[in-house]
C-alpha cells in the first residue's frame, strides 16, 4: 500500500483472488506434515444476504455440478442459515486436498462475479482437526487472504495458537498480515 | 574530526553488536526451552500483537464496515540502526523461523 493510498484510505484491489483461494489445495497436505492439522474434508461458503431465490439457484447449480462429476467425488452439499441470518453452503465428504470443494467454490464465485454480486460472497472456511479440537482456515474474499481461527470455548479463541499456525503456514498460504482483520466466525456451522 | 568520525562509526557498530547479542540470547533460550513458539508468544504478549486479533464476528462487521479503517504504520529502519534492541517484529520473525525449522 502506497503512502498516498493510505492517506486517502484506498485499499488496493487484489487481483485474481481465485488463484489465491486455490493455494489451499496444496497447503492442506503440507499443513498436516508441518503443523499436525488433519483436513476434515469440510468447507463452507458464507454469503451475505443474496437477492431472493439466488441462494437456492446456486445450490441447484452446485448439485448439478456434483452430479456431472458423479462417481469422481463424494462431495455433498447442504444449506444452512445461521442465527445471524447469514446463509452457508456447506460442502462435506470431499477429498482431503479440498480440490472438489474448491472447484465448487470456484463455480459459485464465478457465477456471482459475472452478475456483479461478487462481494456478497464473504468467506470460505475450511475445517481441520488438531487432536480433539477443530481449527479453521478462513479465506476472506475481500482481502484475498487466509487467516486462522481457533475457537477455544464459548466466545473465546486461542490467539497464541493462531499466531503460531500463521507462522508455520506462511510458506504455503497467502496469510493476511494484519491480525486486526482476523475476524471470528463464532458457532461456525461446519 | 577524526575522533568524531571514529566515535560515530563505533557507536553504530557497538549497537549492531548489541542487537546480535539479543538475537543470540533469544536463540539460546529457544534452544534451552526447546520451545521457540512459547518464547515468541511471550514476546507477542508483551508487544500486544496478540491483542490485535479481534473477537468481533466477521458477520457483524458487515453492517458498518464502511467506517472501518486502520492506521498505516511504517516502521523506521533508522530507529533499528541506532537501537540496542532489535525490533520485536524481527525477533519474533526469527523465533517463528526457528519454530518452523524445529517442527520439520
Amino acid at each position: 500500500v502506497g503512502f498516498l493510498d493510505s492517506l486517502l484510505g484506498r485499499t488496493p484491489v487484489p487481483k485474481s483472488t481465485e488463484d489465491r483461494l486455490f493455494a489451499m489445495s496444496t497447503a492442506a497436505v503440507g499443513l498436516e506434515a508441518a503443523a499436525g492439522l488433519k483436513p476434515a474434508g469440510k468447507a463452507g461458503l458464507l454469503f451475505k444476504r443474496l437477492p431472493p431465490g439466488r441462494f437456492d439457484q446456486l445450490m441447484d447449480d452446485v448439485r448439478q455440478l456434483l452430479q456431472i462429476q458423479g462417481a469422481d467425488t463424494a462431495l455433498t452439499v447442504e444449506e444452512h442459515t445461521d442465527p445471524l441470518g447469514f446463509e452457508w453452503m456447506i460442502l462435506s465428504g470431499g477429498s482431503r486436498d479440498y480440490q472438489d470443494a474448491l472447484a465448487a467454490a470456484h463455480s459459485v464465485g464465478q457465477s456471482l462475479t459475472e452478475e456483479g454480486l461478487g462481494d456478497l460472497l464473504l468467506a470460505c472456511a475450511f475445517r481441520f482437526e488438531q487432536g480433539q479440537r477443530s481449527v479453521y482456515w478462513i479465506y476472506s474474499y475481500k482481502q484475498a487472504n487466509f487467516y486462522p481461527f481457533v475457537p477455544a470455548g464459548e466466545h473465546r479463541r486461542d490467539n497464541a495458537e493462531e499466531l503460531r499456525l500463521s507462522a508455520i503456514a506462511k510458506s504455503e498460504l497467502p496469510i493476511d498480515q494484519m491480525p486486526e482483520r482476523w475476524y471470528a466466525l463464532w458457532d461456525i456451522p461446519l | 574530526v577524526v575522533s568524531a568520525a571514529v566515535w560515530a562509526i563505533s557507536f553504530v557498530l557497538i549497537r549492531t553488536l548489541s542487537r546480535y547479542r539479543e538475537y543470540a540470547a533469544d536463540r539460546g533460550s529457544a534452544i534451552i526451552t526447546r520451545d521457540p513458539s512459547r518464547l515468541a508468544s511471550a514476546l507477542l504478549k508483551i508487544s500486544g500483537r496478540m491483542q490485535r486479533i479481534p473477537d468481533t464476528d466477521l458477520r457483524q462487521m458487515q453492517a458498518g464496515s464502511a467506517l472501518m479503517f486502520f492506521p498505516a504504520i511504517s516502521r523506521g529502519s533508522l530507529a533499528e540502526i541506532f537501537g540496542t534492541h532489535p525490533s520485536l517484529e524481527h525477533r519474533i520473525a526469527r523465533l517463528q523461523a526457528m519454530e518452523a525449522e524445529m517442527s520439520r
